[in-house]
């Protein structure tokens, strides 16, 4: 069975518009339109953190609830567009990879200097670029569903390569030359 | 001491002194004077109405006086806390209060194993001391973990996005947190003790316990007082959890 992420008729937390999606494993579906901000909630309503109002968010035809998002997420792996505090934190440091890595869930996951430069340069677009490594991250957790939030243009390659593993990728943009590589585009209202 | 052991010379030289620093004030700086009387009747107010309660306690010595007193002093500390961090009552009362009434209650019986001293003493100094010292630690740890939850959102939806745990996610508030809680109590210790020693070593000395003696109090006491304050926010962190988090991990507070 080819997995599924649903968006039906969903209204989330501080949102006027309802949206609606299909996205299914080995396509890559983009979702433009609106401020960065409203694309992000979006992604994360799809985990999960924002709640839903109306309609339904299902993953295999499972409804995403505040009850089954902790396993839910388990098929997810999540690249966002920046990690910072918003705020005063003293000494905030961002997880890093290791962090990631040596997770209870991920501890078995292979992991090295080697095989993280190898993804970065698969990916194709500056290492320097934050948005890089979170990605690599992201796709070396090995899960059936990758949700990146703004990744760099150059990355359009890599991510219509990953759908041809059997991935299910979803990408929030508002750039026109990723949109050239999706196979749908959800546009929010 | 009694009250009849006052010697009223010592009394009248000391209010001729503050009334020599009043008038001092009253020349250079007369409003100063307003907040010097208003913080005089407040101290002045609270002592004579904590020795009333104290001497109560300890004439009645009996078990359920003293127990009262800890769940007063428990329970009022316990909304200081929540009142100077800024912090829900709804979220954090009932787990702060049982958290600092069993902190409370490990120090003060773990003083029991120390001096053989009647009851209703031990428990009130011992408590004055503990539950001050907690509502600065305590209040400070509490306040950081729920501003750096809410200022590091991203890093925690991010942990817990990519196979974090709930725990692992807000481990690092939970750090920052435990590290704030010691940090007012170690400032405390930094001060040249020889010169700058603990009020409570000094009261000790002047109710006839040996220097020595006094030092051990004071040394396991002090221990006592660290383990509480991070033990105390580390159960109310836990207990907390239930209503700062929702089932998805959503930090809801």
């Amino acid at each position: 069975m080819v997995m599924l992420l649903e968006l039906n008729e969903v209204l989330i937390e501080g949102e006027r518009q309802t949206s609606s999606m299909m996205a299914y494993a080995g396509e890559l579906t983009c979702l433009t339109g609106g401020t960065a901000t409203r694309r992000t909630r979006w992604l994360l309503a799809m985990q999960g953190f924002i709640p839903v109002t109306h309609g339904c968010i299902c993953i295999d035809g499972e409804p995403l609830t505040t009850a089954s998002s902790p396993v839910m997420r388990k098929l997810i792996s999540y690249s966002p567009s920046r990690l910072c505090e918003s705020g005063e934190v003293t000494t905030y440091k961002p997880p890093t990879v290791q962090d990631v890595f040596s997770l209870r869930q991920n501890r078995d996951i292979p992991i090295s200097n080697g095989i993280l430069g190898e993804e970065v340069r698969r990916i194709g677009a500056d290492a320097d670029d934050p948005r890089v490594q979170l990605l690599a991250v992201a796709v070396l957790l090995n899960r059936p569903i990758v949700i990146v939030d703004d990744p760099p243009v150059e990355a359009g390659a890599y991510l219509k390569q990953l759908t041809a593993k059997g991935k299910l990728v979803v990408v929030a943009t508002g750039d026109d030359r990723l949109l050239a590589f999706a196979d749908k585009v959800a546009e929010l209202l | 001491m009694q009250i009849s052991d006052i010697s009223f010379w010592g009394v009248g030289v000391a209010v001729m002194l503050m009334a020599v620093m009043v008038g001092l004030f009253y020349v250079i700086d007369r409003r100063m004077l307003s907040r010097i009387f208003r913080v005089l009747a407040y101290v002045g107010a609270s002592l004579a109405v904590t020795a009333l309660v104290m001497w109560a306690v300890m004439s009645l010595d009996s078990w359920w006086a003293d127990l009262l007193w800890v769940l007063f002093v428990g329970c009022t500390v316990s909304f200081l806390i929540l009142r100077k961090a800024h912090l829900s009552m709804k979220s954090f009362y009932l787990p702060l209060a049982l958290s600092v009434l069993a902190g409370l209650g490990i120090s003060v019986g773990t003083m029991f194993l120390l001096t053989p001293v009647a009851h209703s003493l031990l428990i009130l100094s011992v408590m004055g001391v503990v539950a001050g010292q907690m509502f600065f630690s305590v209040s400070l740890a509490l306040k950081t973990y729920v501003s750096s939850l809410r200022h590091t959102t991203e890093h925690y939806q991010y942990m817990l996005a990519n196979g974090a745990s709930h725990v692992e996610a807000i481990m690092p508030s939970v750090r920052r947190s435990l590290r704030a809680s010691l940090l007012p109590l170690f400032r405390n210790t930094v001060t040249p003790l020889v010169v700058v020693p603990p009020l409570f070593f000094c009261g000790l000395l002047m109710g006839n316990v040996s220097p020595l003696s006094a030092a051990v109090i004071v040394f396991v006491l002090m221990m006592l007082v660290w383990t509480s304050c991070v033990g105390a926010t580390l159960l109310t962190i836990i207990l907390a959890d239930r209503s700062l988090f929702d089932a998805s991990g959503r930090f809801v507070c």
